[in-house]
């Protein structure tokens, strides 16, 4: 609050400085030698293409005499001296300069300067000149946002901005990327808030890439601050395109690609499968399983039947132009994906429809519609068991039949309790669909010049509807189901944002610019949900799976929440002699979340910048050499509302805990207390600060952006252990602390050379990540997620994740593996200080653990941090060239420094002679002394489950370096434009490939692992080739 | 600006979940809760390491299956070291009643607390309800570890990190509530309310708590009021107490009512998992393509169970000859029943418990988890022989003898025809030989019921028992099985388990450990 009452001071001093200014300022007379030269009013219109402007400023070049002009565009300027000359500016135009003779009335058509509107930045509730940026900000362009080949706008914008990490997260088509700025500043979600076209939302799975004109990434505090509690993890802004005046423009998009994974990796063959079981059946003691391994009767190949090639497909029509009065785009896309797993697919069809109107020289109306109709069809409900597929059909024996033809069962593999993956597939019928509509409406009204009154409405409405049928099947006693369900979800949210904004901007003659704005948003969310499943279809066929075909076990279950926040913000932005510039920002928010008591949050911001290249003393420094200099300094406090449960201050009863009763024995309802509220829960706090400079050199031609931030979160909210004897065991207190420090850098060069154009891009970041408070808790850990098919993990790994004060978030922890025991007398050497035999139940061929707590013994107490998983660099490089017709892109990207916990491992690696491993282990798993050091002898389970499982523990031998450099694009394009026709017409073919390679030490298929950085042998993301072609008339 | 004026805009109202503070108002309300808290007692983890674990599988009666069973690669290692004693404190099986426990606690508490601040009519039979049960889970918090923190209100934050009380302190709590229950329950429920505590079944379970205090008179005061009472009598047919059609018969007091809820696998469903977890695990499909096991077909899913709840060759060997309670207590390697020939290979003896057995037709088809048997808690059997042991100890032999013949007679007439010399009455006058008559008898009355442990221990020998168990099977067995249960029990310790690590972690500091742990 202290800090509240601060910045209200000084916005108030500013308040003062400004009104005060202009006095001191007062104008010059004009020097008396002019009036000897003949001295006349100049009177007239000024107007661009859209009718007369109000606010030009037209001055007499090189005295003080100016004015600007009023509503209807009209000026009148006194005692202007022929042979003088008339500067008309307005920001965003041409400035125009007109030599004054006899006549008294210059009427001038200003024109909009495209290159200073590409200047522009989007920040939140306004724009500024991008050289005014107080904040971090970062913009990715149109064409940027095309060149992947993706159907999610996030991916699109991987590698391209600093301080952004973005993760691929698996290969399946319907998948979506994960997004970090500037780190994880809390346990409860690193998703920053999406600003689309004004409108805040959660998400933007809905938009097409190719309907994105422009992305903006808010990433400090002083940038964010505006958007108060929903900021703190960073603002996305999305601008989707617009149409605009002119001839009708068409433009078409068609491309068609293929797609695979770059690389298969290579498991045993029958043959190979039987001798390394007998093998492990030798070394177990027991007699060997396969009297002869070079004549199996099966040799299946159970990835040929999983994997296919897959196919990359988008289509994309728009249409703009309009009259100065009005004008509008309208585009219609469809996007298909069909995965390289069998039976997975993502398909998309997208219509946008966009409308200017300029009802009066005052008053603008901006619609817009966006439609987005979404249907996937995936493995397994939630999509993750797209993961066990790609994973099981890897490590399928090769020795068992797809389809046994006696049983008609699909033959037990089940012994590891790992469906069938052709099975899985076969009986497959999920589909989801995903239903967006989203509407914009928004009205600009000029009050007085400079003086604008916005006020918007955007209403989102999702739509998810699943379908499902699983049929009767039986592969193992575990893996079957004797009765067949129909299964039907449905979800709907609607979120609808009210905003009302005035904006005054003001200029005094270039001393001062200032721009005021304030505002007030409100927003509702809801979103309701339900389930239901019926069983016992009369047969399998597609015709029966609905309900009123279903006769046994209807079941249906529904959730209900709502949401609504209350806010009011303002923002000053004040320029000085062009050389300093003040933001000063507020925000305060309310939300139904919280009790009345801890409903509402208060949100400061403020930054400085100092245009230093615009210093007198600057003057003396060749422009050629450095033409811009420029520090930044910002500070603000943002909230995260980000928090799981919708209402954590209260106590809830949950029903349907059923019990029975009666002779019947009939389940009746029940209720119990679902927890313990906590009446003083509220927001997540962040504070951050950050320094920056901005630089560039050589007429524009080198650029470089640095920037330094701290970005403390407080109040983080944490389940804490409290004793059950409340009845839970469990309560959400604000208790807990993390801090990211980091450094980014952006560097980029631009040159021609005749015909040749080219540029270069570069972007790094650095951050560390500490946590400063548990709360009670010593320590934060957690298993990670993996399929429920995947019980081999249970058990096997707990609690790989932990966190410490101190210590980077969600490090590793497990055993320290020290290698592999070669021979007896290294089992009976490894002593502790005491002499006591640390591992005497071991044999050669084991893994040896370290004995960290020094005991003597090996037990969970000896689990210390084996890995880091956060990258010590993000990086991305493009390159763009340009020669005569032809056009070549390139992206890399990449990371530096992190751990992966590669838990595949214990899939690929581990056999134990009931699962297939990959090739290698045949030849280098340990079998005598100083054969390997890394993999344990193979053994068989039978016998020796134990020693496997102990042998496999979670330990450092999982982990590797997660480093990666890849060309996450490359794209060659040709244009055709027709000499003769229009200036707009052109024809453009393309050929890009995705994930053409990668450099990378990591073992595993692929080192982008999205989540927590433990690679489940999840679905990779696949070498796509596209062909594309543009077509602009 | 426009909006500014409704402040009531965010006042949201939780949708979907009611709140605590407006809740118990009325009386559906109040039926609701009082279900809601019965129905902790049909989780997994309520019934899992309190009663099969400790209650059983941790004395000479009960055993874990082998490996071959699904179960044991994740239960296996657990469920031995309780075998064991040793390595409690951070164990899942020994602290699995913790949390549930405490959240019955809670559940009775708020209903008893709300509904009594409440004006309703009829509200008394719901917390009637509220007593038993918070009594019940104290009396299993007390039997398992020993003296526990007094809840009788709902706790504020501070008041989570109270320290324990006294054993003393505990039980009277629970006599208190029992009695406050006795006040207030029904004598009976309609019949669509059948299967809810009675007062009957807080008279018996506050002579139960008696019995496990050695209070001898006071037990054989209240438990003689039951029999007065005539609330319930003994099934002519011994096991007819465990078949499905006999279910909450004139025998039961008190059972933890399971039916088949058809919801999938669910800790919370209605179905019992305990009846999974003892049903065999079945035969893989190399056992029978090897021939020696004639007449099985490869199991249905809903066929297998996981045989970690066989009994032993010591309780087999407990039994007299032509008893016909063994033959209702377990199935026999090789028996033909329920239309199928019985192996249990992934027993360590091969026998299977028969009480909680489900015939294969009345099983849940979709989840092996979900088995419409009930728990039995009671049954008048434990009064009768409970009157036996107190009017023993009490010096009143006839009476004791009286008691021990009603329930040997009945087992006595179950036996099918023709069995001679079954089961001949009991004639001993010396008060410790009649105290060894009546534990026997206990002991094959009740075997596989959940209660052995608790049993032992309150008579004071569950150490010497346990360690002679190991001493006696430590080497193999038949089929090449030994045993390390028992091997670390140390008298004076692990007659209760440890708070657990976590329980003792959370309470920072307040709340302390048992002795030795």
């Amino acid at each position: 609050m202290k800090k509240l009452v601060s910045m209200l001071q000084l916005s108030a001093l500013l308040m003062f400085a400004l009104v005060s200014f202009p006095v001191f300022a007062a104008p010059k007379p004009v020097q008396m030698e002019n009036l000897q030269q003949q001295a006349h009013a100049v009177r007239g219109v000024v107007s661009d293409a859209m009718g007369p402007m109000a606010g030009v400023d037209v001055i007499v070049n090189g005295t003080t005499n100016g004015v600007a002009t009023d509503l209807n565009g009209t000026y009148i300027l006194h005692n202007v001296p022929v042979g003088a000359t008339l500067k008309f500016s307005f920001i965003g135009y041409k400035t125009q300069e007109i030599l004054v003779t006899s006549q008294e009335v210059i009427n001038v058509l200003l024109e909009e300067e495209v290159k200073y509107l590409e200047e522009l930045v989007l920040i939140g509730y306004g724009t500024v000149r991008k050289s005014d940026l107080t904040g971090s900000v970062t913009s990715v362009g149109e064409e940027q946002m095309t060149k992947s080949a993706t159907s999610d706008a996030l991916q699109a914008i991987q590698g391209r901005a600093a301080g952004v990490q973005i993760i691929t997260a698996t290969g399946s088509p319907s998948a979506t990327a994960e997004i970090k700025i500037r780190g994880t500043g809390s346990p409860n979600g690193t998703t920053p808030l999406y600003v689309v076209d004004g409108f805040p939302m959660n998400d933007i799975d809905y938009l097409s890439p190719g309907d994105i004109s422009s992305i903006e990434i808010l990433k400090d505090a002083s940038a964010c601050a505006i958007y108060g509690s929903r900021g703190a993890n960073g603002v996305v802004l999305v601008t989707t395109k617009k149409g605009s005046a002119g001839a009708l423009k068409s433009k078409v998009t068609a491309e068609y690609g293929i797609e695979a994974l770059p690389t298969r990796p290579q498991m045993l063959n029958s043959s190979e499968y039987a001798l390394l079981t007998n093998k492990a059946y030798t070394n177990s003691g027991l007699t060997p399983r396969y009297s002869n391994p070079n004549a199996m009767p099966y040799d299946t190949d159970w990835y040929g039947e999983v994997m296919r090639m897959g196919r990359y497909q988008n289509y994309n029509v728009s249409v703009s132009g309009g009259t100065e009065k009005i004008n509008t785009l309208l585009s219609v896309g469809y996007f298909r994906r069909d995965g390289t797993v069998d039976g997975t697919n993502f398909g998309r069809f997208n219509i946008t429809e966009n409308t200017t109107v300029k009802m009066t020289s005052f008053l603008t109306i901006n619609t817009s519609l966006q439609g987005s109709f979404a249907k996937s069809n995936s493995l397994g409900a939630n999509g993750t068991n797209n993961n066990t597929i790609f994973l099981s059909s890897l490590i399928a024996p090769p020795d068992v039949p797809v389809w046994d033809e006696s049983t008609n069962y699909y033959s037990g593999i089940g012994v590891i309790r790992l469906a069938n993956p052709a099975g899985v597939i076969s009986r497959n019928n999920n589909v989801s669909n995903r239903n967006f509509l989203v509407g914009n409406i928004s009205a600009d009204l000029t009050i007085i010049p400079g003086l604008v009154f916005t006020s918007r409405f955007g209403y989102k409405y999702t739509m998810g509807f699943g379908n499902d049928y699983s049929p009767v099947y039986y592969e193992t006693a575990n893996i079957s189901d004797a009765i067949d369900t129909v299964t039907r979800s449905t979800s709907i949210s609607t979120d609808w944002s009210l905003e009302n904004m005035l904006n005054y901007t003001k200029n005094w003659k270039d001393i001062h610019r200032l721009n005021v704005m304030i505002a007030m948003s409100a927003r509702e969310f809801y979103t309701e949900s339900y389930t239901g499943t019926k069983q016992d279809l009369p047969n399998s066929g597609a015709f029966y799976r609905f309900f009123d075909a279903a006769s046994k076990n209807p079941q249906v279950r529904g959730n209900a929440s709502e949401l609504s926040m209350l806010s009011y913000l303002g923002r000053i932005n004040y320029t000085l002699l062009n050389r300093y510039l003040l933001t000063v920002s507020f925000r305060a928010d309310g939300s139904s979340r919280f009790m009345p008591s801890n409903r509402w949050g208060y949100f400061p911001s403020g930054a400085f910048a100092w245009k230093v290249s615009e210093e007198p003393f600057f003057k003396s420094v060749n422009k050629d050499v450095v033409s811009n200099l420029k520090f930044r300094i910002g500070w603000g406090q943002i909230g995260n509302e980000r928090i799981n449960s919708y209402y954590p201050y209260m106590t809830s009863i949950r029903q349907q805990q059923y019990y029975t009763i009666g002779t019947g024995k009939i389940r009746t309802n029940g209720s119990t207390p679902a927890g313990i509220g906590n009446p003083a829960v509220q927001w997540e706090t962040s504070e951050q600060f950050n320094v920056g400079l901005d630089m560039s050199f050589l007429r524009d031609r080198l650029s470089l952006t640095a920037d330094y931030y701290i970005r403390k979160t407080d109040n983080i909210l944490l389940s804490q252990t409290i004793p059950n004897l409340s009845g839970f065991s469990s309560m959400t207190r604000n208790v807990g602390g993390m801090e990211n420090r980091g450094v980014e850098l952006t560097i980029g060069w631009k040159d021609d050379v005749g015909d040749f154009s080219y540029n270069i891009d570069g972007n790094v970041s650095f951050i560390k990540n500490t946590v400063t408070n548990l709360g009670t808790a010593a320590y934060l850990s957690s298993s990670f997620a993996y399929d429920y098919a995947l019980t081999d993990f249970q058990g096997q790994f707990n609690s790989v994740l932990r966190s410490e004060v101190g210590l980077p978030y969600n490090q590793f922890y497990g055993y320290n593996f020290l290698g592999i025991f070669q021979n007896q007398s290294e089992i009976d050497n490894y002593k502790s200080a005491e002499g006591a035999v640390i591992m005497p139940k071991a044999k050669p061929g084991d893994s040896i653990y370290e004995d960290y707590n020094k005991d003597g013994k090996i037990s969970s107490a000896d689990m210390q941090f084996i890995g880091n998983p956060h990258p010590k660099a993000i990086y991305g490089l493009s390159f763009n060239a340009a020669w005569k017709n032809f056009d070549l892109s390139l992206l890399f990207q990449g990371v530096f420094g992190n751990k992966i916990f590669n838990a595949s491992k214990f899939y690929f690696n581990k056999f134990d002679g009931r699962q297939n491993v990959l090739e290698d282990v045949y030849m280098k798993a340990w079998d005598g002394e100083g054969t390997s050091n890394t993999l344990p002898i193979i053994l068989s389970a039978t016998t020796d489950k134990s020693r496997i499982d102990q042998n496999w523990w979670q330990s450092s031998n999982y982990i590797e370096d997660g480093s990666y450099f890849r060309l996450k694009n490359l794209q060659f394009g040709y244009t055709i434009k027709p000499q003769s026709s229009k200036a707009n017409n052109s024809f453009r073919l393309y050929l890009s490939i995705q994930n053409l390679f990668i450099i990378t030490k990591y073992s595993g298929i692929d080192p982008e692992i999205p989540g927590n950085g433990i690679d489940c042998g999840q679905y990779p993301q696949p070498r796509t080739f596209m062909l594309g072609a543009n077509i602009n008339f | 600006m426009l909006l500014a004026s409704c402040s009531d805009f965010l006042d949201k109202t939780p949708l979907v979940n009611l709140a605590a503070e407006t809740y118990y108002s009325n009386e559906e309300e109040l039926n609701a809760a009082a279900l809601g808290a019965y129905s902790v007692m049909q989780n997994e983890t309520f019934q899992l390491g309190h009663f099969m674990v400790w209650g059983d599988d941790c004395s000479d009666d009960a055993d874990l299956g082998n490996s071959r069973s699904e179960a044991y690669s994740w239960f296996g290692a657990a469920a031995i070291a309780c075998q064991n004693f040793s390595l409690l404190d951070n164990n899942w099986l020994a602290g699995g009643y913790w949390n549930q426990g405490w959240s019955l606690v809670n559940d009775a508490t708020q209903l008893i607390v709300n509904a009594t601040n409440n004006d309703i009519p009829n509200k008394d039979k719901y917390i009637g309800e509220g007593y038993f049960l918070r009594a019940y889970s104290y009396f299993n918090f007390v039997t398992q570890y020993g003296a526990m923190p007094v809840v009788d209100h709902v706790l504020s934050y501070d008041e989570y990190y109270m320290p324990r009380n006294t054993e003393e302190q505990t039980w009277a709590h629970i006599e208190n509530d029992l009695k406050n229950a006795i006040e207030l329950l029904p004598e009976e429920w309609d019949p669509t309310n059948l299967g809810r505590a009675t007062k009957g079944a807080a008279m018996s379970m506050l002579g139960k708590a008696y019995i496990y205090q050695k209070k001898w008179q006071e037990a054989y005061d209240q438990l003689k009021k039951v029999e007065a009472a005539d609330y319930y009598r003994l099934e002519p047919v011994y096991e007819h107490v465990f078949d499905l059609d006999h279910q909450n018969g004139q025998e039961c007091i008190f059972a933890i009512q399971h039916s088949i809820s058809g919801t999938g696998w669910a800790d919370s469903n209605e179905g019992s998992i305990l009846v999974f977890y003892e049903h065999d695990a079945g035969l893989a499909k190399s056992d029978i393509d090897s021939g020696q096991y004639p007449g099985e077909e490869v199991y249905e899913k809903y066929m297998t169970g996981w045989s970690m709840h066989c009994p032993t060759d010591d309780l087999i060997a407990e039994f007299e000859d032509n008893d016909p309670r063994l033959k209702a207590t377990v199935i026999a390697p090789g028996e033909f029943y329920d239309g199928h020939i019985h192996y249990n290979l992934s027993s360590n003896n091969r026998y299977q418990s028969k009480k909680y057995y489900v015939p294969f037709e009345k099983r849940s088809k979709d989840d092996q988890s979900d088995q419409p048997k009930n728990i039995i808690i009671l049954r008048y059997a434990d009064v009768l022989l409970f009157l036996a042991e107190a009017a023993n100890e009490l010096g009143k032999t006839g009476e004791a003898l009286q008691y021990l013949e009603m329930v040997r007679a009945r087992a006595r007439n179950s036996a099918s025809a023709g069995a001679d010399n079954v089961l001949p009455p009991v004639i001993t006058s010396g008060k410790d030989e009649l105290r060894t008559a009546i534990w026997h008898e206990r002991r094959v009355e009740f075997g596989m019921e959940y209660n052995r442990f608790y049993d032992l221990k309150r008579q004071g020998r569950v150490g010497e028992v346990m360690q002679a168990y190991y001493q006696k099977y430590k080497d193999a067995n038949p089929y090449g099985y030994k045993t390390t249960k028992g091997r670390d029990f140390v008298i004076g310790k692990n007659e209760v388990c440890p708070i657990p690590r976590r329980a003792i972690d959370a309470s920072r500091g307040t709340m302390e450990q048992n002795p030795g742990y």
